[in-house]
C-alpha cells in the first residue's frame, strides 16, 4: 500500500522536508549524536566530515552555488552543461570514463539541486580511493565538452523535456512554479522544448565551467571510512587547480505570487491533479533553530504521511484519493507549504473543499496540545533514520553547509523540536495556511470548481 | 503495489505472510518461551552472515544483523499474489493487502500510525506472485512492532464500512496508476503476451471485478493464504541473532501451523506466434519508444546456475555504457537515448524477455528498429568473450558486496529466494554461483534468448505521430 510514492514526485523536495527525513534518531530522550567535524585543508574550503570506521566506503559530496543571468539568453545552459560534465574527462570519452568508474566499484553523479546548486557525489571503496579521486579530479578540471557529445546530449535533453511537458505531472510542476514564483528569474527561464538548448556551443560550456567551479563557491561533505585528517587530504586533492574566485550572479530571494488564485491547466486525462501552495518565507527564518523545527511540526501535523490530518481526511475517511502529501518546499531562496494529490475529476470539488476546511481550521485554531506532543515525539523518533549510508550522511552535511547552518544544527535538532511551542506553530499556520494565502492549481478538469484563470501548458 | 517480479540475481522480492485465524493473541504468550527455546546451532552464512531456521509452524525465518544500521527491518513475504485469484476476483490479493492496514479486531488498528509515531515506516506491495509487508523501525521499537505484527497476521477487519472506503481507495489507486497512455500500453502488452494466463490480468484488478469485491471475499482469501506456514520472514538491521531469535520464538512461534494451498497457476507459457503488433499513442506521450517482448521456454529457469548465466548475458548485452547494445547505439554512432534488455524468470517456468529503445531523432523510429536488428545480428555473430564475462561478473559482485549493509536490500534478496523455494544458504552461496559462470554458459544463455522466433513488436507514440502509421502500413502492403 504505497501511498506516497507517486504523489511525492510532484512535490518539490526541500530543505525542511529533507532535513526532517534525515536525522538522528533518538527515542524517549535518548540522543544518538552524529559525529561531525570541521575539515582542515590547505585550500580552506568549508568542509565537514562524519567518520565511521565500520563503513565499507567513503563518500564525498561537493556542491557549488549556481546562478542565472537573464541578460545572457542562455536558458537551460546549466542543464546541458551538467549533463556534459558526465560525458567523459581528460583522455577518456563517456563510455571509457563510466567503465573506469564502474571497474573501481565506485559511483559518480553530477546533478542539479535546489538553491540552485550543482552537486557532485563520489562514492568508492576505501581501498580504491586514490584511483577514484584521480578520475573525479579530471571531471572538475578537464571536462571534455566534445562537440559530438554536445549534439547527442542536447537532443537527449530536448527529448526529455518533450516527455516532461506532455505528462500531466510535468504540466502541474511547471504551472505551479509559474503561478507561485512568477517573478523569479529562474522560473521565467524555465525552458520548453526546442528553445535555446540547440544553440549552445563548446565555448558556452567552457565559460559556464570557469564561472562556477571555483573555491569561493564550494562546500564539501564527507562521510564513511576515513579520518578527519584524510578528509583534509581528499579535499585538497579534489580542488587542486580550481580557480579562487567564481563569477556568477547572486540569486534573489523568491517572492511569493498567486495568493488567492485558482488556476486551471487543461489536460486530457482520466483524473485531475490538485495542488495547493502556501506563501514563501525566507529560508533564513523559519528553517533554522526552533522556528525551523516549528515549521516541521506544522508540516507533519497537517499532512506529511499517514499521520497527517489531510491523509486521514481525504484518504482514510473519504476514500477520495490514493494518497495526499504535504511538505515544506522551495529551498534556500524561500520555502512554502505544498500539498499534492490526484483524484477522479468528479471528486475535485469535494477534495478541495475538505483541504480548505482542514487548512482553515488549523490556521484559525492552531494545533492542539495533544497533537503538538505527538507530532514532536514523532519527529524526534524519525530523526536520523534515513542515514543508512555514507552517501546519505555526506549529502546531509553538504546540504547543511550549503544553507549556512551551524555545525551543531543536526545534533541540536531533537532539542529544537522539543522546544517548539504551540504559539510558534500557530503563528506559522496563520502565515502559511490562511485561505487568502493559498494558491490552488488544478490540472485536468476543474469540474465545478470556480477558477480565476486558465494556464495552458503545451 | 508492484506489478511484476524480477527474479534475476536472486536478489528479488520478498513476501511474507502469516497466518491468522483463531490464533490466540500471541502478545499474551509468556515471555519464558524465548528463554526455554535453545538457540539453533547455525553457522552464519558465507556472504551475508545470515542465520536461518524454520519454526514448528512452518514459518521460515532469516536473521541478518547489520551492526551500523540505524533501524531494524522486518519483511514478511507471503507466497500468494494476484495469480492465485479465482476468475472474476481479480484485484483481491491487492485489496486484502490494503485491508491489512485497516482497523480490525486486533493489532492492525492504527498500525501505520503506530509505526510512524515510533519513527519508523511500514508499507506493502502485491505482485503476480507474492504479497510482502515490511516495517522499518528504530531498534527500541523492534519488539513492540514484531509483537503487533504477530497479532496483525491473523487479524482482519470486519468493519464493512471501512472495507468499502478502502475499496474506493483501491479504485483511486487503479485510476492513478492507469492514468497514462504508457500504463495502458503496458497493460495491453501484458494481456497480449500472456494470453489466458493469470499474468495477463492487471494485479490491481479489472474495473468489473473490483466493483464486485466484498469484505467476505477478502476474509476467505485471508483465511486460505495468510497462514504461518506460508510466510518467509527476514529480519535485518540493528539487532543480534540471539535478540531476534528470542523475539521470534516469543511472538511468532506460537502461531498455529497452517495449510499451504497449492498454487495451481504454475505452467509453462510461451509467446503465441500470431502476436499482432501493438501500437498506442496519446497526448501525454512526449517521445516515441519501441519495445519487443516475448516469453520463451527455458529449462529449469529458476535454478541458480541458470539464473546466473542469464544475469551475466543480460548485463553484457545492455547493462552498462560499454555493453554490446549500449555502446554502439547510444554512444558510438548514436541512434538511441537509451537501450534496455531484461530477462525475468517466471515462476511458471518461462522466461520473459524485453528489449526497449528510445530514438535520438524522434522521427526515425523505423531507423532505430533496423539498427537494433543489425546490432542483434552482430551480437549473435560475435559471442561474448571470456574477458567480457569476467568484467561483468566482477562489476556485479562488487556492487553486491557494497549492498550488504543496506537493510531493505538484504531483506529483498532473501525474500526473493524464499518466494522461489530457495533456502537461505542458497542466497548466501549466490555470489559463488555467479563467480562460476563462464563464457560458454553465458553464450548459451544469450543464444537461447536471441533464438529466432516471434516477438511482440510494440510502439508507444506521441499523438501527432499516429497519423503516419497507416500510411506506412499501406506502403508495406503495396510492396508485398
Amino acid at each position: 500500500m504505497p501511498m506516497i510514492d507517486v504523489i511525492a514526485a510532484r512535490v518539490r523536495p526541500t530543505g525542511i522536508a529533507l532535513l526532517v527525513s534525515a536525522c538522528l534518531m533518538l527515542v524517549a530522550g535518548q540522543t544518538q549524536a552524529l559525529p561531525i567535524e570541521k575539515v582542515l585543508s590547505s585550500s580552506n574550503v568549508p568542509a565537514w566530515v562524519s567518520p565511521d570506521p565500520a563503513a565499507k566506503d567513503v563518500t564525498v559530496v561537493m556542491s557549488w552555488r549556481d546562478g542565472f543571468d537573464p541578460k545572457t539568453s542562455k536558458r537551460g545552459l546549466s542543464n546541458v552543461a551538467i549533463a556534459m560534465m558526465g560525458a567523459g574527462a581528460g583522455n577518456l570519452d563517456e563510455v571509457d570514463f563510466k567503465s573506469a568508474v564502474q571497474d573501481l566499484g565506485a559511483t559518480m553523479r553530477i546533478y542539479s539541486s535546489d538553491g540552485p546548486r550543482i552537486g557532485f557525489q563520489i562514492t568508492t571503496k576505501a581501498d580504491k580511493l586514490d584511483e577514484t579521486l584521480a578520475l573525479a579530479h579530471s571531471v572538475l578540471t578537464e571536462p571534455r565538452f566534445a562537440d559530438v557529445d554536445l549534439m547527442r546530449i542536447t537532443k537527449t535533453i530536448n527529448n526529455g523535456r518533450k516527455s516532461y511537458f506532455a505528462a500531466p505531472q510535468g504540466k502541474a510542476q511547471y504551472a505551479m512554479a509559474q503561478v507561485t514564483m512568477a517573478n523569479d528569474v529562474l522560473t521565467r527561464a524555465t525552458l520548453k522544448p526546442n528553445e535555446d538548448i540547440p544553440t549552445f556551443t563548446r565555448a558556452d560550456l567552457i565559460t559556464w565551467h570557469k564561472q562556477r567551479f571555483a573555491l569561493d563557491n564550494l562546500v564539501i561533505g564527507l562521510a564513511g571510512n576515513l579520518t578527519s585528517a584524510q578528509a583534509g587530504e581528499i579535499v585538497d586533492r579534489l580542488v587542486a587547480g580550481l580557480p579562487a574566485k567564481s563569477a556568477i550572479p547572486a540569486m534573489p530571494m523568491i517572492t511569493y505570487t498567486g495568493a488567492g488564485e485558482v488556476v486551471l491547466v487543461p489536460a486530457e486525462s482520466e483524473q485531475s491533479i490538485l495542488m495547493v501552495a502556501g506563501g514563501y518565507l525566507p529560508d533564513a527564518g523559519p528553517n533554522e533553530g526552533v522556528e525551523g523545527a516549528a515549521g516541521d511540526v506544522l508540516a507533519d501535523y497537517v499532512g506529511n504521511g499517514s499521520s497527517g490530518r489531510l491523509f486521514k481526511k481525504i484518504r482514510e475517511e473519504k476514500g477520495l484519493s490514493y494518497g495526499i502529501t504535504g511538505s515544506t518546499g522551495g529551498g534556500a531562496r524561500g520555502t512554502s507549504y505544498m500539498i499534492g494529490t490526484s483524484l477522479p475529476k468528479d471528486k475535485v470539488a469535494e477534495a478541495l473543499g475538505l483541504v480548505r476546511e482542514v487548512l482553515t481550521q488549523v490556521a484559525q485554531e492552531g494545533i492542539t496540545d495533544t497533537d503538538l506532543v505527538a507530532t514532536k515525539e514523532r519527529l524526534r523518533a524519525r530523526h536520523g533514520r534515513g542515514l543508512t549510508s555514507s552517501a546519505a550522511i555526506a549529502g546531509t552535511l553538504n546540504m547543511m553547509l550549503g544553507r549556512g547552518r551551524p555545525i551543531d544544527h543536526w545534533n541540536l535538532y531533537p532539542d529544537n523540536v522539543a522546544a517548539v511551542t504551540k504559539a510558534q506553530v500557530d503563528q506559522l499556520a496563520r502565515t502559511y495556511l490562511a485561505p487568502n494565502k493559498l494558491a490552488v492549481l488544478i490540472v485536468g478538469d476543474a469540474n465545478g470548481v470556480s477558477t480565476t484563470r486558465m494556464f495552458p501548458v503545451n | 503495489m508492484r506489478k511484476s517480479i524480477s527474479l534475476s540475481g536472486l536478489g528479488a522480492l520478498a513476501s511474507l505472510c502469516l497466518i491468522m485465524t483463531a490464533c490466540a493473541p500471541v502478545g499474551d504468550q509468556p515471555q519464558a518461551i524465548a528463554d526455554k527455546a535453545p538457540m539453533p546451532s547455525v553457522k552464519p552464512g558465507v556472504t551475508y552472515g545470515s542465520s536461518s531456521f524454520v519454526l514448528d509452524n512452518g514459518m521460515e525465518v532469516v536473521i541478518v544483523p547489520i551492526a551500523n544500521a540505524p533501524i531494524v527491518h522486518m519483511q514478511f513475504t507471503y507466497r500468494v499474489g494476484s495469480n492465485d485469484e479465482e476468475a472474476g476476483k481479480s484485484g483481491l490479493a491487492h485489496y486484502l493487502e490494503h485491508l491489512m492496514f485497516r482497523a480490525g479486531e486486533k493489532a492492525n488498528a492504527g498500525h501505520l500510525e503506530q509505526v510512524a509515531q515510533a519513527g519508523g515506516s511500514s508499507n506493502a506491495y502485491t505482485s503476480n506472485e507474492t504479497t510482502s509487508y515490511y516495517n522499518a523501525v528504530p531498534p527500541e521499537k523492534f519488539e513492540e512492532t514484531l509483537k503487533r505484527e504477530a497479532t496483525r497476521i491473523g487479524s482482519l477487519t470486519n468493519d464493512e464500512a471501512a472495507a468499502a472506503v478502502e475499496l474506493d481507495v483501491v479504485k483511486r489507486e487503479k485510476t492513478q496508476r492507469r492514468d497514462s497512455t504508457a500504463a495502458k500500453f503496458f497493460e495491453k502488452l501484458l494481456a497480449a503476451l500472456w494470453g489466458d494466463q493469470p499474468n495477463a490480468r492487471p494485479v490491481i484488478g479489472t474495473d468489473a471485478d473490483l466493483n464486485g469485491l466484498t469484505l467476505a471475499d477478502a476474509r476467505l482469501f485471508h483465511a486460505k493464504w495468510y497462514g504461518a506456514s506460508n510466510i518467509g520472514l527476514v529480519i535485518t538491521g540493528k539487532t543480534t541473532v540471539p535478540e531476534a531469535y528470542g523475539l521470534v520464538m516469543r511472538y511468532l512461534a506460537p502461531l498455529p501451523r497452517s495449510a499451504v494451498p497449492e498454487r495451481v497457476w504454475r505452467k509453462n507459457s510461451v509467446t503465441s506466434p500470431k502476436l499482432a503488433p501493438l501500437v498506442m499513442s496519446g497526448p501525454d506521450v512526449g517521445t516515441p519508444s519501441l519495445l519487443r517482448a516475448r516469453l520463451i521456454a527455458y529449462p529449469d529457469v529458476l535454478a541458480p546456475a541458470n539464473q546466473a548465466a542469464l544475469l551475466v548475458a543480460t548485463q553484457a548485452i545492455a547493462g552498462s555504457a560499454d555493453s554490446r547494445l549500449t555502446r554502439p547505439m547510444v554512444y558510438g554512432q548514436p541512434v538511441a537515448t537509451g537501450v534496455g534488455f531484461s530477462a525475468r524468470a517466471q515462476m511458471n517456468g518461462s522466461l520473459w524477455l524485453s528489449l526497449s529503445a528510445s530514438p535520438l531523432d524522434l522521427d526515425n523510429l523505423s531507423g532505430l528498429s533496423q539498427r537494433l536488428d543489425a546490432e542483434l545480428d552482430n551480437l549473435r555473430a560475435k559471442p561474448l568473450t571470456e574477458a567480457e564475462v569476467e568484467k561483468v561478473k566482477k562489476r556485479y559482485l562488487t556492487a553486491l558486496e557494497q549492498s550488504k549493509d543496506k537493510p531493505s536490500g538484504v531483506a529483498s534478496t532473501f525474500s526473493g529466494g524464499y518466494l522461489i523455494g530457495q533456502a537461505a544458504v542458497d542466497t548466501e552461496n549466490w555470489p559463488n554461483v555467479v563467480r562460476a559462470v563462464n563464457a560458454e554458459q553465458a553464450n548459451a544463455a544469450l543464444k537461447a534468448m536471441l533464438l529466432p522466433g516471434p516477438w511482440l513488436d510494440a510502439r508507444l507514440l506521441p499523438r501527432e505521430a499516429t497519423a503516419k502509421k497507416p500510411a506506412a502500413q499501406e506502403k508495406t502492403k503495396k510492396q508485398k
